[in-house]
């Protein structure tokens, strides 16, 4: 892999050289939490984050994604502009960026295309950001990932103290680090520092479950009993799958008003009782029980199955952000 | 007050009551997951009692978990968890027979969000109460006034203990001597019409709509709510501004003459949007029209429950 080293006070630079490429979106920080949004300027990055508020998720698939606009008369259809220019995800932690892959096996499945997720997808960079300060609701090494994982992203910085250690990991990342900063070999001593480093980081997230393990258990337990009270202090609202970087259901909705209107994709929860309410009245889900059945059966067993991985990638947001503490590592140990 | 001697009571009353019967499930709190989080605890054996906690963390208003219960409930309360039950006997949510308020000595709870704004959290591997500071172990020992981080409903709040009990656990906290609780509602009503515009966009295009506040909130107990009708689907169900003001507002309004400002909805957004803004001020017309102030009395009717001759009728615009 090809590596180099950037100096922290040559980031700015290589920042707005990046925002003359293209969008760059990037953590900052507004009001007490971090949150990715557009750069207006390079003054604005916050590269010292543990972890932000909500996931980058929300770039390639927006709360609220306007698929088209229309008007009554002469039938009037009005497609978005679609974003074909080139953008950069700067500062994604290894969690979020494996988050993507797991969105594109449901925007990307091979009978199902999301053109607006896709034009995105296609035309940004990921540059992924190591972890060096995990916190207590971390458990990626729970679910296949670590402090120095790669994947989903195409180039990673290492925060080395002073300076940042580059990772090539995919052509387009290498040739982006090329033209940026030029890549080929860093120092041996930081190399060796930041792989120590890794380690270091990879000893402070002990793993909570065996994911496989718990998968295979979810396959015979749909009518376990743990089901029951497990789900009793949940209150039934969104936070978890809304901060959440791989829950992706969405609902399509029709806004009209007299003469136009637009159709729109926004996030919809399955710890909402509306979600599989059937238009009989009949709602097949009637209670918290099976709805968080559901939430983490998805997650841990059907998404599984139909991709290969669980659909979890450890960020604990929604362990953070619950406002009952309803923590995900115990309820899925209670299946190991 | 905060104090282990506390918990030792909570556990050992919570033990007899189940075992004489007298309930079937206590409503407390336990110890959460991660560094300074309690978590709602449903006892149901008297053996479980021995998970039951009291700290300052005891954030959540419990009495959201009321609704629709046909066990006979023994709830842990602060004032506002009373407080709360209080509207739901009132408004005839549940019957008082099977519900026993067991009333806790609450010296207010703290504001995580604020507290991690200040504190790393994560490295906290414990916490105790001194008196009047919160003292928490991390690498050094950290010592905070507890008045200083404890959360905004709880500094306006002069009804700690719980106004209606069966059972009270420990002294009475001494009720602090709030100067003026609207304080805030008073300067926010002094600024300009754009001013106040500007605040309610704010919070809206913070607000992600998960309906964290809505679905801690105590008062909502609605079977259906409106943002969940679809015919008619009253409005937008995105993150448009003027849809998610429009969520908030209705909210607030269903709440006034109710609302005992517990600060549930506050502390349960992710956002850290300061919610009880609007609610505060609804509470202030309330009492300033109908010199009523809600979750004191199951017995009376609530303020918009009942009317007089000479209430005001200053609202009433159309002649």
């Amino acid at each position: 892999m090809d590596t180099g080293i950037i100096k922290k006070e040559n980031i700015k630079g290589v920042i707005e050289s990046l925002m003359q490429m293209g969008k760059v979106v990037a953590p900052t920080r507004q009001d007490d939490m971090t949150v990715f949004s557009a750069l207006p300027s390079s003054e604005a990055l916050d590269l010292n984050y543990t972890n932000s508020k909500l996931s980058p998720k929300d770039y390639f698939f927006p709360q609220t994604e306007v698929l088209f606009c229309y008007e009554k008369e002469n039938n009037q259809i009005h497609p978005p502009l679609i974003e074909d220019k080139p953008a950069c995800l700067v500062g994604v932690r290894p969690c979020d960026a494996k988050a993507i892959t797991l969105l594109d096996c449901i925007f990307n499945d091979p009978q199902y295309k999301d053109v607006y997720y896709l034009n995105k997808r296609k035309n940004t960079v990921v540059i992924g950001l190591a972890c060096t300060n995990p916190q207590s609701t971390c458990f990626c090494t729970s679910t296949g990932g670590g402090p120095l994982d790669t994947t989903g992203m195409d180039m990673l910085w290492q925060d080395l103290g002073d300076r940042y250690l580059i990772k090539a990991v995919t052509p387009q990342g290498k040739e982006l680090a090329s033209k940026l900063f030029g890549i080929d070999k860093a120092p041996e001593k930081d190399l060796s520092y930041a792989k120590k480093q890794g380690e270091k980081v990879l000893s402070m997230i002990p793993p909570a479950f065996e994911a496989e393990k718990i998968s295979e258990k979810l396959r015979s337990s749909f009518e376990d009993s743990v089901w029951e009270t497990i789900h009793e202090k949940c209150l039934g609202c969104a936070a978890c799958t809304f901060v959440c970087p791989t829950c992706h259901c969405f609902d399509i909705q029709d806004e009209n008003s007299r003469d136009r209107g637009r159709r729109v994709k926004l996030w919809d929860s399955c710890m909402f009782p509306l979600f599989t309410l059937h238009t009989s009245g009949h709602n097949p889900r009637l209670s918290g029980k099976e709805r968080m059945r559901q939430r983490i059966m998805h997650k841990f067993n059907y998404f599984k199955v139909n991709n290969g991985h669980v659909a979890c990638v450890g960020c604990g947001r929604c362990i953070r952000e619950c406002p009952v503490n309803m923590d995900i590592r115990q309820i899925v140990s209670a299946f190991s | 007050m905060w104090s282990k001697e506390i918990t030792q009571k909570i556990r050992a009353t919570a033990e007899s009551l189940l075992l004489e019967g007298k309930v079937d499930l206590i409503i407390g709190y336990e110890a959460g997951s991660t560094p300074l989080r309690t978590a709602p605890s449903f006892v149901r054996s008297a053996e479980q009692a021995s998970l039951l906690v009291w700290n300052p963390f005891c954030e959540n208003n419990l009495s959201v978990y009321l609704e629709g219960r046909k066990e006979k409930v023994g709830l842990m309360a602060k004032g506002c968890d009373a407080r709360a039950a209080v509207v739901a006997l009132q408004e005839k949510r549940i019957d008082r027979d099977r519900l026993l308020i067991i009333g806790l000595p609450c010296s207010g709870v703290v504001d995580r969000q604020k507290l991690a704004a200040s504190v790393n959290i994560d490295a906290v591997k414990a916490f105790s109460v001194d008196k009047d500071s919160l003292v928490l172990q991390t690498e050094e020992e950290v010592r905070l006034p507890l008045e200083d981080v404890l959360h905004a409903s709880c500094k306006t709040c002069s009804r700690r203990n719980a106004p209606v009990s069966d059972i009270f656990i420990g002294e009475k906290s001494s009720e602090p001597q709030v100067k003026d609780e609207f304080a805030e509602v008073k300067s926010f009503e002094g600024l300009g019409t754009q001013e106040r515009w500007r605040y309610f966009r704010e919070l809206a295009q913070k607000c992600i709509r998960c309906y964290a506040c809505r679905n801690a909130c105590p008062l909502c107990y609605c079977q259906e709510c409106i943002v969940d009708q679809t015919q008619p689907q009253w409005f937008g169900k995105t993150a448009a501004e003027e849809d998610t003001l429009i969520y908030h507002i209705i909210r607030a309004y269903h709440c006034a003459g109710r609302c005992i400002d517990c600060g549930a909805c506050s502390r349960a957004c992710p956002m850290g949007i300061d919610l009880r803004l609007l609610n505060k001020k609804l509470q202030k017309d309330v009492q300033e029209l109908y010199h009523y102030i809600p979750g004191l009395n199951p017995d009376e009717a609530p303020a918009f429950g009942t009317f007089k001759l000479d209430d005001p009728q200053d609202c009433i615009t159309e002649k």
